[in-house]
């Protein structure tokens, strides 16, 4: 039996909303009531948490942002205390502070020293003993006796790794593994963390982004996701489950082969059972001779299957009996009820919000996309269930109303291949739908992959084929191939619009992933079948000349930029990320595609360094795991580079939306290489937050700057001297209410 | 970790921050710490002129007298406005490191401690220059009195503190409270001018017998028996209520910052 260095015991937190009581005395008074519903009221941050990590052993938290990690973090450094349950820490655990958080600008760096080893737990001797070595591994010189605000964030950096790995506390906390320094200084810090894993007296726990760095230093890893344990196990398993969920490509079929089998629900967008069995009669179109459909029952907000039901389309009732939710055919039979091997104690909560995911299946393999439908076993679920829903339509609506005629007394069908939240299409169709309901226009929404958050507000695309009335207008979006455009071309209605946000030319992928490729270019050929539509728009003029040559000469057209409320992300409260210290900042936001050009923005970076040494690039990128190929092909351009170039980029992947509001407030100016675009939004986010903007020629960029930014060369080196000059003017200071970054890390 | 040794590691961590406040407060100003001194000396000569030039009071050694009580409220009112800020003004300490929150008040008040014994020889200086020698019962007096005060400070810190950060307005409130508390309490008037029937008033202001007692121990080296037992009370008061608020609330403070 190995001894534990932290155990949790079916840990429990939640954080209060003492909104009104913060907010001050006025606010207290005149909100009583609500007050007092406030101090009882509280948000759930972790919902029975248990795990045990083993003294010297390397542990890793992943996850996605918001999931729980940080409050597990602080529950494992104490500065957090659990509601229920319990939280046991054998060793000296070292604080949680962000490398060089801690330092206090005015101090020198011995003093630094001395400071951050008290609070990490040890008594001043004992850091004047290691005091010798620190200032040796951190390679600062004589600058250890000035003050640290007079460092360059290299060195602070190096300063604060230096601290936390010299004094050796018995469990190390780190959230994430900060790439610092150097080549040298990298390379000693690698040195230094391969020490610690290996040596059996440390007890290592990571969080992370980067699976590459928990695959490389973590034994075991947890996923928490949405409050609990999804996955514990090998770092490398739990790592493969994470990315195989979070695995966004979406698998492309033929269209030469029509619709891929698919689940209709027949108009039912929500099953409530909290008074009488709720009955419904999925159905599966086309494919098999007799599919199965597998149903699997989850809380909402959370992705750990309560059970499943197995059963053949047929007219079914579910209700809620026993604590238990039943589900029986039509004749009275039950159908068995298979428990997931994680719901653990708690069992299913029928207070909760409940869903269920339906997918086909055939022969034991599942087939196609899921169909996801929320389900109220109790009054208190379904009132949460519809303040939910309203929650995301009033944050989806625009402010802005698309100027097309919407005839009155008719409903909006808006479809789209995928509506996914947090995806550019998704958030624009519900965008539309939300802001046609708020005009009291009633509007469905339609998609053949959507996503558990939008259970309830999303039907799926073959209801769209038998709901369709000749009165209804419909809203087509179209961005990949799709097997169901044939379909809902032939449809019959008043009128057909469509919607086209582009498609980038097959040839950007070529030789990464063929088949995508492939892919996009079938998306192009289906072009043929927007003849049918009576109006068309796009994103930009650049995209509606696509698709001009494939509409019919008289049919209306128009451009409309795809933001509901570009100002939106301007309004967020932003939360602080780390920031390299810099005179100016780059900012470059997009996905890790061939089209999007980052490797550019590197080479133009490193010119600019050349004429410019306080420059820095901060990427935020995302997608890195749909082309691996391709971000390895970054990674080992960023290599390349020059120390003192790569030393001054930062690279953030997964940041939130306040994060990336707090780097579009703290930048100086806002890159964009593309390469293809239909409608660049970082653009018009950029430009909402005030920030100059320049970009490289290309027409649908060109068009959303519209003379109000600087169009760069194509030749990097006179791209570089352009920018050069443009950065040499006055800049306007960071936004009122920003904090610098420099600030927001001078916390003691 | 063995008892000594956390104890030793307390002593250290108080130290080391302690060391942290000092250094950082007055940095990069010419003056330094010559102005926790200056100012309350530029109120002293404000009184002494208006009051004692002015409207002629017949206080005998009036300036030494309002140096006598304006020195430790100076040490006094700098802890309480600071007190409920101390908290939500350090939240790395409060939200990133597991250490004794307890001990961030009582670093704040010790700063503002050493600039007051940092004064006292000033203080003396005045004197001599007005005629007057600091009494041998200053070697006790002085030790207790700056426990006692210690200890009120303390206690109330840690309550404030412990209540701003569920309710902001506590900070507000303070200033008022402090500034009213300062025209309640003999500093720029002296007990003597007071008629004894309205004693109990500042037998009930839970400040008046702290700065009362400083006042005689610096001024006509003797300690006050009448009010000294009422500072001691209102010192254990502050000390219970404020380790109680401390202790029912600070689980909470990483949740709410």
């Amino acid at each position: 039996m190995r001894e534990v260095a932290v155990a949790f015991g079916d840990v429990w937190k939640s954080y209060p909303s003492y909104m009104h009581v913060v907010r001050g005395i006025k606010a207290f008074l005149f909100n009583l009531p609500q007050v007092f519903k406030d101090l009882y009221s509280r948000r759930t941050a972790l919902e029975g948490l248990s795990f045990e990590i083993y003294k010297g052993e390397n542990f890793g938290f992943i996850g996605n942002n918001g999931a729980g990690k940080s409050t597990t973090l602080g529950l494992i450094a104490g500065v957090l205390s659990p509601d229920k349950g319990l939280v046991t820490i054998r060793g000296r655990v070292s604080p949680l502070l962000e490398l060089g958080a801690g330092f206090h600008p005015e101090l020198s760096g011995r003093d630094n020293i001395l400071l951050n080893g008290v609070l990490l737990g040890l008594t001043r001797r004992e850091v004047l003993e290691y005091e010798a070595e620190i200032i040796a591994f951190a390679g600062l010189g004589e600058f250890i006796d000035m003050p640290v605000r007079t460092y360059s964030s290299g060195m602070y950096a190096k300063l604060g790794f230096a601290v936390v790995t010299i004094l050796k506390p018995e469990i190390l906390l780190l959230d994430e593994i900060l790439a610092v320094g150097d080549i040298a200084f990298q390379r000693k810090c690698k040195a230094v963390f391969e020490n610690f894993r290996d040596n059996p007296e440390v007890t290592m726990v990571l969080v992370s982004h980067s699976m590459e760095n928990i695959a490389e230093v973590c034994d075991r890893a947890a996923w928490i996701d949405n409050k609990q344990i999804r996955a514990l196990g090998a770092a490398k398993d739990v790592i493969r489950e994470y990315q195989a969920a979070n695995a966004i490509k979406v698998q492309v079929a033929g269209v030469a082969d029509g619709p891929p089998p698919h689940i209709c629900l027949g108009g039912v967008e929500e099953l409530d059972c909290s008074q009488f069995p709720a009955m419904f009669y999925p159905r599966v179109s086309g494919g098999f001779p007799d599919p199965a459909l597998k149903i699997t029952l989850f809380h909402k907000g959370s992705h750990v299957p309560l059970g499943f039901w197995r059963i053949t389309p047929q007219l079914v009732s579910l209700g809620a009996k026993d604590g238990s939710i039943r589900l029986e055919t039509a004749s009275g039979e039950l159908c068995p009820f298979v428990p997931g091997a994680r719901t653990g104690n708690s069992g299913i909560d029928l207070n909760r919000p409940l869903l269920i995911s339906l997918q086909i299946e055939n022969l034991g393999t599942l087939q196609g996309a899921a169909v996801w439908l929320p389900v109220c076993a109790a009054v208190a679920a379904r009132r949460k269930l519809s303040e939910d829903k309203a929650r995301i339509m009033a944050q989806a609506a625009g402010s802005g109303f698309p100027p097309f005629l919407w005839p009155g007394g008719k409903t909006v069908r808006v479809a789209a291949r995928n509506i996914m939240s947090h995806d550019a299409v998704g958030n624009f169709a519900v965008g539309i739908a939300a802001t046609l309901a708020k005009y009291g226009i009633p509007a469905r929404l339609y998609a053949y992959t959507s996503c558990a958050e939008l259970a309830g507000m999303v039907s799926p695309v073959g209801d769209l084929e038998r709901e369709t009335e000749p009165d209804d207008i419909i809203f087509y979006h179209y961005s990949t191939e799709d097997e169901f455009l044939p379909m809902i071309s032939r449809l019959r209605c008043h009128r057909k619009i469509l919607y086209y946000h582009n498609v980038t030319p097959g040839e950007w992928f070529r030789g990464l992933d063929p088949e995508f490729a492939r892919a996009l270019d079938r998306a192009r050929e289906q072009f043929t079948h927007f003849a049918r539509f009576d109006a068309a728009a796009a994103n930009s003029r650049f995209s509606l000349n696509d698709i001009l040559p494939y509409i019919a000469g008289d049919t209306p057209t128009m451009v409309y930029p795809p933001a509901m409320a570009p100002e939106k992300l301007a309004a967020v409260t932003p939360e602080a990320v780390f920031l390299p210290r810099a005179g100016r900042t780059l900012l470059w936001v997009g996905r890790m595609a061939p089209h999007k050009r980052p490797e550019l923005a590197l080479e133009l970076f490193s010119r600019l360094c050349l004429l410019r040494q306080d420059a820095a690039l901060v990427m935020v990128v995302s997608g890195r795991r749909d082309l691996p190929l391709f971000a390895e092909q970054l990674e080992n351009n960023l290599a390349a580079l020059p120390a003192g170039v790569r030393e001054r980029i930062i690279v953030y992947e997964g940041l939130s939306e306040a994060q990336l509001a707090y780097v579009y407030g703290n930048s100086s100016l806002f890159l964009c290489t593309s390469g293809h675009e239909g409608y660049c939004l970082p653009i018009s986010e950029a430009m909402s937050f005030g920030l100059p903007v320049a970009a490289f020629p290309q027409q649908a960029v060109e068009e959303n700057l519209a003379g109000r930014g600087t169009v760069l060369p194509e030749n990097t080196e006179e791209a570089a001297w352009v920018l050069f000059t443009v950065l040499s003017q006055e800049m306007p200071p960071p936004r009122a209410g920003f904090s610098l970054p420099h600030e927001a890390r001078a916390g003691i | 970790m063995n008892l000594p040794e956390k104890w030793l590691w307390y002593r250290d961590l108080l130290w080391a921050l302690l060391n942290k406040e000092l250094t950082v407060r007055y940095k990069g100003s010419v003056l330094g710490f010559v102005w926790s001194v200056l100012n309350p000396l530029a109120q002293a000569m404000v009184f002494y002129v208006v009051f004692g030039v002015y409207m002629r009071f017949s206080v005998p050694h009036y300036l030494v007298a309002l140096l006598a009580a304006l020195f430790p409220w100076q040490w006094f009112v700098n802890c309480v406005n600071e007190g409920p800020h101390v908290f939500s003004t350090n939240p790395t300490l409060v939200k990133k490191v597991a250490f004794p929150r307890q001990a961030i008040p009582l670093v704040m008040i010790l700063q503002h401690m050493v600039h007051f014994c940092i004064a006292l020889p000033i203080y003396a200086a005045f004197m001599a220059a007005d005629g007057l020698t600091p009494g041998l019962i200053w070697i006790g007096g002085v030790p207790l009195l700056l426990l006692l005060t210690l200890a009120t400070l303390y206690g109330l810190c840690l309550f404030l503190g412990s209540l701003n950060i569920f309710l902001k307005d506590i900070g507000n409130l303070t200033t008022i409270v402090t500034q009213m508390a300062f025209f309640a309490t003999p500093i720029m008037y002296t007990l003597g001018q007071v008629p004894e029937n309205y004693y109990w008033c500042f037998k009930l202001n839970p400040v008046a017998p702290l700065s009362i007692c400083w006042r005689s121990l610096l001024l006509d080296n003797a300690v006050n028996g009448e009010f000294l037992p009422y500072a001691l009370l209102y010192a254990l008061i502050f000390c219970l209520f404020g380790g109680l608020a401390f202790k029912k609330l600070h689980r909470r403070f990483a949740e709410v910052m």
